[in-house]
């Protein structure tokens, strides 16, 4: 973990598997004096500060850039701060005792619905880039010349790999989320 | 969602991630219409034919299903008294 005096990494375990956990444990630090600044790469960036009670929530929704301000100014009239976005996550803070961000069961299913949907795409183009590229390589390895085509494409094929492992994770993680609450 | 709240005397109150998520599905299903945009950050939409239909036959029908529950209350209640009789 890379600590300086100012700022603090937090790495996440995705979000999709421990949602709940995460804005407790980001809850937990900023009463520490840790507060949640921004999404960093597979974690979260904390900074310095005074200790505060808050907390913390998250929402999955694609909102248009021209769309944003109604967004968060509908989230601030209830008392939760935008405290980062990345992508279609967008992580609010309150204070505690704030009513939740979804106030039915029916809306919060669709926030899982969204991210299934959004994550199966992503697996499935990834999944079949893969394919693609093994396949192909498959090919130009019994071709005439097959080397460096044969190379490339095999790297090409790992490289969509090593993208299509966590997304499938991530998706088959919502998924589950998503039956158990349905 | 203040609005609400008063509206229905604090029986009702609605998250904010709700709200966002019902409006974008009433606009998408033709039920209210974005008609303007005082500034960025506060959105008017009115409710449109097809909208007010829907919520009136809701309404209808919500007010028919809590007459059907009454009637079948009430007759119960007849049924005790003859008994006792």
């Amino acid at each position: 973990m890379k600590k300086s005096k100012e700022t603090r990494y937090l790495p996440s375990w995705g979000l999709a598997l421990v949602e709940e956990k995460e804005m407790k444990q980001l809850g937990q630090l900023a009463r520490e004096g840790w507060l949640l600044e921004s999404f960093a790469f597979l974690g979260y960036k904390l900074r310095k500060a005074e200790p505060q009670e808050l907390d913390y929530a998250l929402d999955i929704h694609a909102v248009l850039a021209g769309e944003r301000a109604d967004y968060v100014e509908m989230f601030a009239a209830s008392g939760w701060k935008l405290v980062c976005s990345q992508g279609d996550l967008h992580i609010f803070s309150a204070a505690p005792g704030t009513q939740p961000i979804y106030s039915d069961k029916s809306t919060m299913v669709e926030k899982y619905r969204r991210a299934v949907k959004r994550w199966k795409r992503l697996s499935l183009v990834s999944g079949l880039a893969t394919l693609l590229a093994f396949g192909l390589q498959y090919f130009a390895k019994n071709g005439a010349d097959q080397t460096i085509i044969s190379m490339v494409l095999s790297n090409l094929g790992q490289l969509c790999l090593v993208f299509t492992v966590p997304a499938v994770m991530t998706y088959t993680a919502f998924l589950v989320r998503l039956k158990r609450l349905e | 969602m203040k609005y609400i709240e008063e509206l229905t005397e604090g029986e009702v109150t609605m998250g904010p991630a709700t709200l966002y998520t019902l409006i974008k599905k009433m606009q998408e299903a033709g039920f209210i219409l974005l008609v303007g945009e005082e500034d960025e950050r506060r959105k008017t939409y009115s409710i449109t034919e097809k909208g007010r239909s829907v919520v009136m036959s809701e309404i209808e029908r919500r007010s028919r299903m809590a007459g059907h529950g009454l009637k079948a209350l009430q007759s119960v209640e007849e049924a005790k008294t003859d008994e006792e009789e």
